[in-house]
């Protein structure tokens, strides 16, 4: 660990993690541009860099932009990112009492301890699941591909989970163009040699993340209104000490949230800030809704704690724990690095350094919050159709470098017109992240596990007590999803009469 | 007596019920794409046990797609029942148009892109700087997306797209040397 700490501390690593917190705040903190966006634009864009500082700038901007949507949802009332619409609610109140600097100074403050919670209980989570994961074998391994999905998709589509299910499904039948890794059969390629090496993953979520919020947010008229007076942006500490077990609590939602595929910081943020509101003193709870700084302090620390949750699966299991964490194991695939429960013997080290860029990126997001506030509010004068437009020859680059093929960039605007397509139909496109990313880990251990069972006898696949189990969890993940899809409709229902 | 509609987190707030006819146009074509990717997999050859085929997974999920495209379809078919008129009907943003002429020129770009056979190089202070089709079309096409978007001065769009440009172009193909189309 401490190996890993000098090595993180050398110039070029502190300068590039510096400039990915200082990139992710901007951009987090501008209206319609959001983590998960930022994040799969820099898989493309990381594939002319080294492992070590891909990994410190794209940690940088995940860690930079988890705080800078709590900027314009404080100041201008717009959220920058959807997790922060609860630090808006009670956050603009107090910007308009004169008091936006201490609101913000507080976000940035309890946005730090939900890092350090985050980071704090991925060490210490890490060695337990990564001891539990390698007895997962074959079979165990599917399943858990499977649930990841499923659960993506429940999480994503909230009262209606089979629009959930139903895009995470087609986001591995996309997986599945291209060569077989057993056989070596082409398969769904027509004979188009662009589709023998499979469709590029890393194309379809620029496409789908990028560019469809580009089409999305472009046409769409009307500007961000500019901020009152701030105030002097003060850290906050005082305030955030009176809060403390408020804090703790939303840092552990937000840890396990984050843990969980496909709930990210969005469901942290709000359920951290629901039940921040249902234990609050009397005297507090008169303040939710008017400007409360314990609802800012839930809602920052929960949205920032997921960061290292969503960080935990992915490392020990190769399953995703949201969007933004689906992109880093993106940009590591690229890089040949194969995330999962043998990460520590095959990478020897990485973990190690993922902490301490970590640590480093919270410290560097803390100061330079603090110092970019004021230039942020300038940027809010910069029209949105002019920052949307900018976006697109990035999105192009983005999917092109990979591997130089234009065919690439056709995918990727597919994506993005199947993206635009999922929005009006009311389709969560989350669950096709997950999809297409562990399709091939589904498949290949799908098939491994019955080849395996094949002429054991039945005693043999009784013994699968772990499988069992997670086959058990993934019933369980359909049921509850049926059950509350019933439960939606019947409401729609009564209603519609 | 209605119940009270408790909400439920989500990840992502827009998705969930359309109107029941969008809801059954898009079980329809999701059953259209499970059914041809079915029988696509029943054609895959199999080299080994049924166990290892590479279509197997492939077929189970196209399988397991198809019943639930027809699950959405009878449930928007049983919501159109109940709908009136008002309630089931296509709905468009209302930018709609917009966004459909930006997907137009969107693929104007991929094309100008794909075909415009541009290849040159400048010398600046010993630094060799590429033109390629990408700085070309970028140009060309950024500055009309912010012309009719941004709708400020056509110089202004120029100057900004050119500026951009100059820097992706100098960042990616002279610094990161990542070719680009």
């Amino acid at each position: 660990m401490i190996d890993a700490f000098l090595h993180v501390l050398s110039p070029t690593l502190l300068l590039v993690s510096l400039g990915g917190v200082v990139l992710g705040i901007i951009w987090g903190a501008l209206p319609g541009l959001s983590t998960t966006m930022a994040m799969m634009l820099l898989i493309g864009l990381s594939s002319g860099l080294s492992l070590d500082v891909a990994l410190a700038f794209m940690l940088g901007v995940y860690n930079g932009s988890s705080f800078g949507g709590a900027v314009s949802a404080v100041l201008i009332n717009i959220p920058g990112t959807p997790d922060s619409i609860p630090t808006m609610l009670e956050g603009y109140p107090l910007a308009k009492q004169g008091k936006g600097g201490e609101a913000l100074g507080l976000a940035i403050t309890a946005s730090f301890l939900g890092n350090w919670v985050g980071i704090l209980l991925l060490v210490a989570c890490m060695p337990v699941i990564l001891a539990i994961a390698l007895n997962f074998k074959s079979w165990e391994m599917f399943l858990l591909a499977v649930i990841g999905i499923s659960i993506c998709g429940t999480m994503s589509s909230g009262s209606l989970p089979l629009k959930g299910w139903i895009t995470g499904w087609l986001g591995m039948l996309a997986a599945f163009v291209g060569y077989d890794a057993i056989h070596g059969v082409a398969r769904f390629t027509y004979d188009v040699p662009a589709l023998y090496d499979g469709i590029s993953y890393v194309a379809i979520l620029i496409g789908m993340f990028g560019l469809t919020e580009v089409m999305r947010s472009l046409p769409e008229q009307g500007g961000s209104p500019l901020p009152e007076k701030i105030g002097r942006t003060t850290p906050s500490i005082g305030i955030l000490l009176r809060y403390m077990p408020s804090a703790f609590r939303s840092g552990l939602i937000g840890m396990i949230t984050g843990a969980i595929p496909g709930a990210g910081a969005n469901i942290a943020a709000f359920l951290a800030y629901d039940i921040g509101r249902r234990r609050a003193k009397p005297e507090e709870k008169a303040k939710w809704g008017k400007g409360s700084y314990e609802g800012i302090v839930c809602a920052e620390v929960a949205n920032n704690a997921n960061m290292g949750g969503s960080i935990l699966p992915t490392l020990t299991l190769g399953i995703p724990g949201s969007a933004p964490a689906a992109a880093l194991m993106a940009a590591l695939q690229m890089k040949n690095v194969v995330l999962g429960p043998t990460v520590e013997v095959d990478q020897p080290g990485l973990v190690a350094v993922i902490y301490a860029l970590l640590i480093v990126a919270n410290i560097m997001t803390w100061f330079a919050a603090l110092a970019l506030i004021k230039p942020c509010v300038k940027l809010f004068m910069l029209p949105r159709e002019l920052l949307l437009t900018l976006i697109i020859p990035i999105c192009v680059i983005g999917a092109y470098a990979v591997r130089n093929e234009m065919s690439d960039v056709w995918v990727m605007l597919g994506a993005a017109f199947i993206g635009y397509a999922f929005h009006i139909f009311r389709f969560p496109p989350a669950p096709v992240v997950l999809g297409v990313i562990l399709a091939p880990l589904a498949d290949e251990n799908f098939r491994r596990a019955l080849l395996l069972f094949d002429n054991k006898g039945f005693d043999f696949f009784a013994q699968q007590y772990v499988g069992h189990a997670l086959v058990l969890i993934v019933f369980a993940v359909f049921i509850e999803g049926m059950l509350r899809e019933r439960r939606t409709r019947k409401i729609a229902a009564e209603v519609a009469r | 007596m209605t119940e009270n509609p408790k909400p439920v987190l989500s990840e992502d707030p827009n998705a969930g019920l359309a109107a029941p006819i969008m809801d059954l146009m898009a079980a329809g074509v999701i059953a259209v794409i499970a059914l041809w990717m079915l029988a696509e997999s029943l054609r895959l050859s199999v080299p080994g046990a049924i166990t290892t085929a590479p279509g197997l997974l492939p077929f189970i999920t196209s399988a397991s797609l198809l019943i639930m495209a027809v699950i959405l379809g009878a449930n928007a078919l049983a919501r159109r029942r109940v709908a009136d008129a008002k309630s089931d009907r296509i709905e468009l943003p209302a930018d709609f148009r917009r966004t459909l002429f930006l997907g137009a020129i969107l693929v104007v770009y991929l094309l100008g892109l794909q075909f415009l056979p541009v290849e040159a190089a400048i010398t600046i202070a010993s630094v060799r700087f590429v033109i390629g089709a990408f700085e070309v079309t970028t140009l060309v096409v950024l500055t009309a997306i912010l012309r009719f978007y941004w709708q400020a001065a056509l110089w202004a769009c120029f100057a900004v797209t050119f500026g951009w440009l100059a820097f992706l172009s100098v960042v990616f193909r002279t610094v990161f040397q990542v070719p680009l189309p």
